[in-house]
């Protein structure tokens, strides 16, 4: 069986690292999506795109910042204007569903299932570790469960959706570039530190 | 160990069941929990505590707070020594150590004030007028400059490397309250009950303000309810410790916490400091007023102190900062300090008013306590001991002339009236306007967004007024915020104050006080900047008319402290210069900081390795694994060369250079950059920004392609691979895929809007390998299935698609190497996977790794352009590519390219270089000049790239060179002024290897 590599590397450790006492209010997993989708509409078709999707318990597509979990385990999320990224937790061959589904005239579709790393970032500190570098409001209130934003932390881009809004303990998935993602683990890890951080990575 | 002898026996918020040791130029002493430097220092006595920043005076505490000018210190020791650190500010721990400043060789006995004794001949001006002014030869001035500046400036910093770490807080609240006093406080709790999310920051450990340095039952109440309920409360996060530093467009605020200052070093993982970036939909600023010394002769001995600092050091510290004093003050609030300084034990010796009528109930005060208050007259002069440069008398007078009296004192407490801390405010251009009245610049009209309560709108005199204010300025900016609908939390208001049972406000400015009986001495009005009266009248004179000319010509208010105990006084000296009204002269703009910031809170935690984010290959650990030496190009990490034992770089590239010409090897190629370039328009779109022809590109094929920039200038290079008629997978160099990605979605969103076509970076999504040499098809047959290489099947810029031990991939045959090579595409996942079935397969064909040096020798040897040669400033003909773009349509750059700078023949034109000695060797960057011509100037041209070439045996170069191949077989002078080297090199054709491709197309 074909395993996909983690785009960590090595150097991402697993673990428990900074402040060690009790419980860890920061929580770093590393959970790969199956597939990722984005799906761009051209001026004018994006009535035919929600129609070419509604097949595939797609349609209707989120609005602005927000994302609908169409069929479970199958999320679409809204990037930008006509612009969506579908998420499969299980399913690898959406790529191929929505490349069927869709024609060139209608919307371009581009598999990015190994261009993004999916890490989820959560516990009662989470919003904490987030804030020494994501320049979003990221409260409950700014970003109820759902939200999506493209955004940044520090330097790298990440694509923040609210997974929890909990005030106590919430959850947020962060798509990053493959590429970028183990600088982001450690940036992660060390904006952590200060109250401790659990991290666990996939397989 | 000395004994505290000026420690109360109680009172204060310091923890007396616990001491502190700390150590003052090595001399050791006590303290308690909740002390600050300043206190702990005052506490034992000790009053000397720095000298002066021109003429070295010792100097002693002023304040108690920020504004200090004085006591400023060094503290900590080796990597953590932090210079000019104020004493005021600084809070005690166990083994503090502090060093005093700019002296030598001791604090007590300092040479430099020999400065002091020749200061007529220092006013204003004077190094730049002697040093530097009438000399037309800078040296003169630059060989001063260093002596100067060893005489003057405070501490020195550490070069080591900060041991702390930093971090920074993105931070949202939809009402910012600026000061922890009363009115913050009340403006806090009436924002939070009106729903708001509320930041209270607070610059000081504790909450309360002036509330808490004047002990009342009142008081002590209100504020005991008041943090109570902001504790409670839900949506309100108290900050103390906080200096906002900086308020910036878009209610933008940059707040400092100190989150381990307090401490001897930060707990692991701790941040020493925090840098929270606010924003605020509102702000609410109530910070308060600085008290304001008076100008006299000898103002700046130590013991003398502003007088609501004197009465804070009993009230916080339960330390009295001397023994006997005498109180000037021009204003109410002077009274507030003197009697609580005597609740506190000092001897109240006498209370000065600047007042011809001072108020009757402090009168009655007094002379309940037997102390006398002289109405309308002021301290004339402060008087120190022979052997000890500390106040022991203080000499008063009446303000109009006449008789004056000496009266003992160890301490000199003045009150010259309150600056409100408009500073923020003036930050976002608000201009303060003079209020006679209070003879103070308070707020002027306030921008929306902005609000303001207490002693900063010039009410500091009235504690129920600034709470009133704050409950008002709170509501409203909750109001104004329009928060989200937000349970609201019904909040248990403290009751209120009794309003203050005194008569309105009323000060009599002194300005400068009358010469004391022993003649004209020095009266100082920037502490820190030894500025005094007489700099001030020079500066009148000499037109520095204008207080922003005033500070440059003086220095008034500049240093660490920024004049917050100078300024108000400085702007009344040069209007009284002027004849004017101060309010007819306006103040100083504030700028950013409010008080120093720690470089180390700028930056956070981007330092050292962390400075900015690493990109790395899927292949990144196999490279590792193979001993590579990794290198930067860009943010991404690149395997430079794979040195066998003992090789240095050199040996490693040419034999990985060799090995590749010889039999095959592998190179990762992920960083290129990849774009998916999708849409029923995307030939057409394509057409437009290749110069050479895309529209004409077969599904099945791929092309190389060149990209101009608007200016015609040469952008980029690549390949193009027509995937599907409406698809195609567009590669750009490594450097380039940022910027040649926005210049198409820049084109599509503005100039082509109707163009429906998408692009998206793939970079991330594709690993790439370059299998390259005569061996490189066996290696891929044996590694690859569902694919024909023979090359009728996948000819050279052909691609086909295949698996690899399972996993996808797409080749493409090119050749950046000369040799034959195929290009492997698979999904990043799959990239270990299949980089290691093409190293078992290649096994048996002696397949091995080469690295970017490597590949940059095959690229020079076959004179292939990349980035030094695509710098920016040269065109397609330039690189010898003119002849790609196409005359038959119109493209990106086509217009521009034409135009007559860009088409002269004289353009310096690519050429191949090679040494003539085999043993020489040229570098990067060489100038290129004529042989036997002198080697001056920017010469003909200059060596862009450069290798030692296995196939030429000797060093070989790309260049630019004006007349271009017209002067093949000409030598020149490869001169490097900068290595200190010259080489004879010869002009050749720039594909120094295999001219007729027959290698690539084998």
């Amino acid at each position: 069986m074909l395993e996909r590599a983690s785009p960590l590397g090595a150097a991402s450790t697993p673990g428990r690292h900074g402040a060690a006492d009790g419980p860890a209010p920061v929580l770093l997993h590393e959970t790969p999506a199956a597939a990722l989708v984005q799906v761009s509409t051209f001026p004018g078709t994006e009535g035919a795109a929600a129609a070419a999707l509604a097949p595939l318990g797609l349609a209707p597509l989120p609005g602005p910042g927000e994302s609908r979990e169409a069929v479970s385990g199958t999320v679409v999320t809204a990037t930008g204007p006509g612009r969506w990224l579908a998420i499969d937790l299980h399913d690898g061959t959406l790529p191929v569903r929505l490349a069927d589904a869709l024609r060139a005239e209608t919307a371009s579709v581009v598999d990015l299932t190994h261009a993004r790393a999916r890490l989820i970032v959560s516990g009662p500190r989470a919003r904490d570790a987030l804030a020494k570098g994501v320049p979003l409001d990221l409260s409950g209130e700014a970003r109820p469960a759902g939200s999506v934003a493209t955004t940044r932390f520090a330097h790298v881009t990440v694509q923040i959706r609210v997974l929890d809004d909990a005030p106590a303990d919430p959850r947020f998935e962060l798509l990053v570039m493959s590429s970028f993602a183990g600088s982001l683990w450690s940036d992660l890890v060390e904006a952590a530190a200060e109250w401790g951080v659990a991290c666990r990575r996939h397989g | 160990m000395s004994d505290q002898p000026l420690r109360m026996a109680a009172g204060g918020r310091i923890d007396r069941s616990r001491r502190l040791v700390f150590h003052f130029d090595g001399r050791r002493m006590a303290g308690h929990p909740g002390d600050t430097l300043a206190s702990a220092l005052l506490a034992n006595g000790v009053r000397l505590v720095g000298r002066s920043f021109k003429y070295h005076r010792p100097r002693g505490i002023l304040s108690a707070g920020p504004e200090e000018p004085n006591a400023l210190v060094t503290l900590r020791s080796g990597a953590r020594a932090e210079p000019n650190t104020r004493a005021t500010m600084a809070e005690l721990f166990d083994g503090l150590e502090a060093e005093s400043q700019h002296r030598w060789p001791s604090l007590r006995f300092d040479a430099g004030a020999l400065n002091d004794v020749v200061s007529p001949f220092l006013p204003a001006g004077f190094y730049y007028k002697t040093f530097m002014g009438p000399r037309p030869d800078t040296r003169v001035w630059m060989w001063f400059e260093k002596h100067i500046r060893r005489a003057a400036g405070l501490g020195r910093a550490s070069t080591a490397p900060d041991p702390d770490h930093y971090a920074k807080a993105h931070g949202f609240a939809d009402v910012l309250v600026v000061g922890g006093g009363p009115a913050g406080l009340a403006a806090a709790l009436a924002a939070a009950d009106g729903g708001a999310r509320v930041v209270l920051a607070e610059q000081m450990p504790a909450l309360g303000g002036g509330l808490a340095d004047r002990w009342s039952a009142d008081g002590v109440r209100w504020l005991a309810e008041a943090k109570a309920a902001l504790a409670a409360h839900p949506s309100v996060t108290v900050l103390t410790r906080t200096t906002v530093a900086g308020w910036y467009d878009g209610n933008v605020f940059s707040c400092v916490e100190r989150v381990a200052d307090h401490l001897p070093e930060p707990a692991p993982f701790q941040p020493r400091q925090r840098l929270h970036i606010l924003r605020a939909r509102q702000a609410v600023i109530a910070t308060g007023a600085i008290e304001q010394p008076l100008v006299f002769a000898d103002n700046d001995r130590p013991g003398v102190m502003l007088a609501a600092a004197a009465a804070a050091f009993p009230a916080r510290y339960g330390v009295r900062p001397g023994r006997r004093a005498v109180v000037a003050t021009t204003n109410d609030g002077g009274y507030d300090s003197a009697f609580a300084l005597m609740d506190a034990g000092v001897e109240l010796a006498a209370i000065a008013d600047s007042r011809a009528d001072p108020p009757v109930w402090a009168r009655a005060r007094a002379a309940g306590a037997g102390v006398p208050v002289l109405a309308g007259w002021t301290v004339l002069g402060a008087v120190i001991g022979l052997a000890d440069p500390q106040v022991c008398a203080a000499d008063l007078g009446p303000l109009d002339g006449g008789g004056g009296r000496r009266v003992a004192c160890d301490l000199i407490a003045v009150s010259g009236g309150w600056a409100p801390a408009v500073h923020l405010l003036s930050q976002q251009g608000n201009r303060p306007a003079f209020d006679t009245e209070r003879a103070a610049f308070l707020p002027g009209p306030l921008a929306p967004g902005q609000h303001a309560a207490g002693a900063v709108t010039g009410h500091g005199d009235d504690t129920a007024q600034c709470i009133a204010q704050g409950l008002v300025a709170g509501a409203a900016a909750a109001a104004a915020a329009d928060a989200p609908a937000r349970s609201r939390v019904a909040l248990r208001r403290p009751a209120p104050l009794p309003a203050a049972a005194r008569a309105g406000v009323a000060i009599r400015p002194v300005g400068e006080a009358p010469d004391p009986p022993w003649g004209r001495i020095r009266k100082f009005v920037d502490l820190q900047n030894d500025v005094t009266v007489k700099d001030i009248a020079l500066a009148n004179r000499e037109g520095y008319a204008s207080v922003e000319h005033l500070k440059r010509y003086t220095t008034l208010g500049m240093g660490t402290d920024q004049g917050k105990t100078a300024n108000p006084a400085g702007m009344a000296l040069l209007a009284r210069q002027q004849g004017r009204p101060v309010a007819a002269l306006g103040t100083t703009r504030f700028r950013p900081p409010y008080t120093p910031v720690a470089l180390g809170a700028l930056h956070g935690a981007e330092v050292g390795a962390t400075l900015a984010p690493v990109r790395r290959t899927a292949l990144h650990d196999r490279h590792l694994a193979a001993g590579a030496v990794m290198a930067e190009a860009g943010l991404w990490m690149r395997p430079w060369y794979y040195p066998l034992a003992g090789e240095d770089m050199d040996a490693a590239y040419r034999r990985e250079a060799a090995h590749v010409r010889a039999a095959c090897g592998i190179v990762d190629v992920s960083t290129l950059g990849k774009i998916d370039v999708q849409g029923p328009d995307a030939a057409l779109f394509l057409d437009r920004v290749y110069a050479n022809r895309m529209d004409t590109l077969k599904v099945g094929r791929v092309r190389y392609g060149l990209m101009l920039r608007e200016d015609g200038f040469l952008m980029d290079d690549g390949t193009v691979a027509r995937l599907a008629e409406t698809q195609y997978f567009v590669t750009t160099t490594t450097a380039q895929a940022a910027p040649v990605l926005s210049m198409l979605e820049y084109l599509l969103e503005v100039a082509w809007p109707d163009l429906r076509v998408h692009v998206a970076s793939i970079t991330d999504q594709w690993a790439a390998m370059a299998v390259a040499g005569p061996h490189s098809r066996a290696v891929l047959a044996a590694a690859l299935d569902g694919i024909d290489l023979a090359t009728e099947a996948l000819g050279h810029m052909g691609w086909a698609e295949g698996r690899c031990a399972g996993a996808p991939v797409r080749v493409h045959r090119a050749s950046f190497s000369g040799e034959l090579a195929y290009e492997v595409f698979c999904p990043t996942g799959f990239g270990e996977h299949v980089w290691d079935r093409l190293m078992a397969a290649g096994a048996d064909h002696d397949l091995r790794p080469y690295g970017t040096e490597a590949m940059a020798t095959l690229r020079i040897e076959k004179g292939h352009i990349a980035g030094a040669e695509i710098d920016g400033r040269t065109t397609a003909a330039d690189v010898g590519l003119g002849r790609m773009a196409s005359a038959r349509k119109s493209y990106t750059g086509s217009v521009l390219k034409e135009r007559p700078d860009l088409v002269d023949p004289a353009r310096p034109r690519l050429v191949g270089l090679e040494v003539v000695d085999a043993s020489a060797r040229i570098g990067n960057g060489a100038l290129l000049f004529g042989d036997g011509d002198p080697c001056r100037g920017h010469g003909l041209g200059h060596v862009t790239s450069v290798t030692w070439s296995p196939v030429r045996g000797r060093y070989i170069g790309l260049g630019l060179l004006s007349g271009g191949l017209d002067r093949l077989g000409e030598r020149l002078i490869a001169d490097e002024p900068v290595r200190g080297r010259r080489s004879l090199v010869t002009v050749v054709d720039p594909v120094f290897y295999d001219p007729a491709g027959e290698k690539l197309h084998a």
